[in-house]
């Protein structure tokens, strides 16, 4: 077929006009009698609003559904495991990554309870700490209800921050519920904090809960069992030659034992810590770095004014400490470090009851000469209860 | 003189008078056939459609809510129209064999052809104002857009058929359909 050339010149008009006056078929001849047939109807707009309501109404629904806390809170969890007093619990301290790990077991029946070495008796409270290779201490103390902080929602959860929960999740070939809980801190770096509780869906009662901090550098898992812990667990085990620290006597004598002076006293624990108190100085803010020369303990320690776990209010976060009250007075806590291998260093300071040193704190140092030397069994567990 | 406004005919209509019913087939059957197959590119489907447009407007009239009747009635045309188009899309699904076109044989025919190398929207849009002599207001309410992109669509729409008709006319640019 031979290809169509229209003449038509190139113009609108013309365009338009083809257009208009394209050629047009008549109406089909039964057209006004399909009109006439055709009833009129009102639109109904309702029609249309059946599914926009029912998606509207779904959608209404659902919102609460989604913004509901999970079927199970952590809070139900600690409640189910408070009105437990039978129990023993195994937290694994994992270090390094988990490369290096201790285990210490706690044990509940009803008022009788033992943390690790540390035994709470009904009559008088006992606290028996030592690691057969370095100490060998016993350290007698206030008695203590049976402290759950092994599950306490308070400072598993810092406020606003919200667990994901996962119900029937297979662990370990059975099915259980899952929180598990992302957050950060700060730290010196911007640092994470993971958790994940095991939950029993029987009885909504925990089964292990892990805590890794510090971008999972270290942290904890507790394996809970709520079986009746045997008698012989409650048995305290006082170690031969064991020395004896009092420590409802060292905090009564500590206003007296301390001195006037900017420095008040150096308490020598048994453990790596060594604590001296002082109020001397302005601190400036962040991290402060101290070091201590000191007669009777070889060389330079080091030590710092911060990062004092057991006074964090909320977990994973660190805060410095502000320093503690003794009769009236405000003094700052120094903890200096020992590692394990280096504590023969301070052997010497145990036979003193004062020294001497020179405490520097950011480059400047305080000179002090005959500081109280005060020998505790552990150092923050005596000052943690002023 | 005896003047029958938009709202006299609605009225006519609601109440299925004959002269009314009469009066949309003369007075819109044409145009909407015109523009449905312009627009749509088939003749064939476009007595039906423009038969369908004319029931449906029958059957709809109460959903009229005042002002142009005529700006009314090509918006149900052209959602007729969309309809028929996305029937069509569903049945291109299962065709085999792609569509023939007859060569074209009429001044008309070509116009129709360059046509629809350009978007249905820009098509519309064109037709409803140069062809239809529809006002810019008019054919944004039946197509249901703004009028500022009622006027950039008829902007585009006669550039591209500047282009695709080009100066000689006949020999249109293998230009890919943008639809």
């Amino acid at each position: 077929m031979e290809k169509h050339m229209p003449n038509l010149p190139l113009n609108e008009d013309a365009l338009v006009r083809t257009l208009r006056e394209a050629e047009t078929p008549p109406a089909r001849a039964d057209l006004l009698e399909l009109l006439q047939a055709m009833p009129s109807y009102r639109p109904r707009p309702w029609v249309w609003a059946i599914p926009v309501t029912a998606a509207t109404m779904l959608t209404l629904a659902l919102i609460p559904i989604l913004s509901l806390p999970p079927t199970l809170s952590l809070g139900q969890v600690a409640q189910a495991f408070d009105a437990r007093t039978q129990y023993t619990i195994v937290n694994t301290r994992l270090m390094n990554k988990g490369a290096e790990s201790v285990k210490v077991t706690s044990y509940r029946d009803g008022s009788l309870w033992r943390r690790g070495s540390e035994f709470h008796l009904r009559d008088r409270s006992v606290m028996i700490r030592f690691l057969p290779k370095y100490l060998n201490y016993v350290m007698l103390d206030e008695p203590e209800a049976p402290e759950q902080h092994e599950f306490r929602v308070d400072r598993l959860l810092r406020p606003g921050v919200k667990p994901v929960f996962q119900k029937g999740v297979m662990w370990k070939g059975r099915r259980v519920n899952r929180f598990t809980i992302h957050d950060t801190y700060r730290s010196t770096t911007l640092q994470t904090f993971d958790q994940e509780v095991i939950v029993d869906p029987g009885t909504n009662l925990p089964i292990q809960m892990t805590i890794m901090r510090d971008s999972g550098a270290w942290g904890d898992v507790w394996d809970y069992s709520f079986a009746t812990p045997p008698a012989s667990a409650f048995v305290p085990r006082i170690p031969a030659g064991a020395r004896v620290y009092d420590n409802r006597v060292l905090r009564r004598r500590l206003p007296e034992l301390l001195s006037e002076s900017q420095i008040g006293g150096l308490i020598v624990g048994e453990a790596n810590s060594l604590l001296l108190l002082t109020d001397a100085a302005e601190l400036p803010a962040g991290k402060v770095q101290v070091s201590l020369r000191l007669s009777g303990a070889e060389g330079q320690l080091n030590g710092d004014f911060s990062d004092w776990p057991w006074l964090s209010r909320d977990p994973g976060v660190m805060r410095a400490e502000d320093g503690i009250q003794i009769n009236g007075r405000k003094w700052r806590l120094a903890r200096f470090f020992l590692p394990v291998p280096d504590w023969p260093r301070v052997n010497g300071l145990r036979q003193r009851k004062a020294t001497s040193g020179t405490l520097t704190i950011n480059g400047k140092p305080i000179r002090f000469e005959n500081v109280p030397i005060v020998r505790v069994g552990d150092a923050m567990a005596l000052l943690r209860k002023l | 003189m005896n003047y029958v406004t938009d709202q006299d005919l609605a009225a006519g209509l609601v109440n299925g008078e004959t002269w009314a019913l009469q009066m949309l087939i003369d007075g819109y059957h044409r145009p909407l056939f015109r523009y449905l197959w312009q627009a749509g590119g088939s003749r064939e489907d476009a007595e039906d459609l423009s038969t369908q447009a004319l029931l449906r407007v029958r059957g709809d009239i109460k959903g009229y809510r005042g002002g142009s009747l005529r700006a009314w009635i090509f918006k149900v045309a052209y959602r007729e129209l969309l309809r028929h188009r996305r029937r069509q899309a569903l049945a291109r699904l299962w065709q085999t064999t792609p569509e023939q076109h007859e060569p074209s044989t009429d001044d008309a025919l070509v116009i129709a052809e360059a046509l629809s190398r350009i978007p249905l929207e820009q098509r519309s849009a064109f037709l409803l104002t140069e062809a239809e002599g529809l006002s810019v207001e008019e054919a944004s309410l039946a197509l249901g857009i703004p009028i500022g992109t009622v006027k950039s669509r008829c902007h585009t729409a006669r550039q591209k058929l500047r282009k695709i008709l080009g100066p000689t006319y006949g020999e249109t640019h293998a230009e890919p359909a943008t639809e």
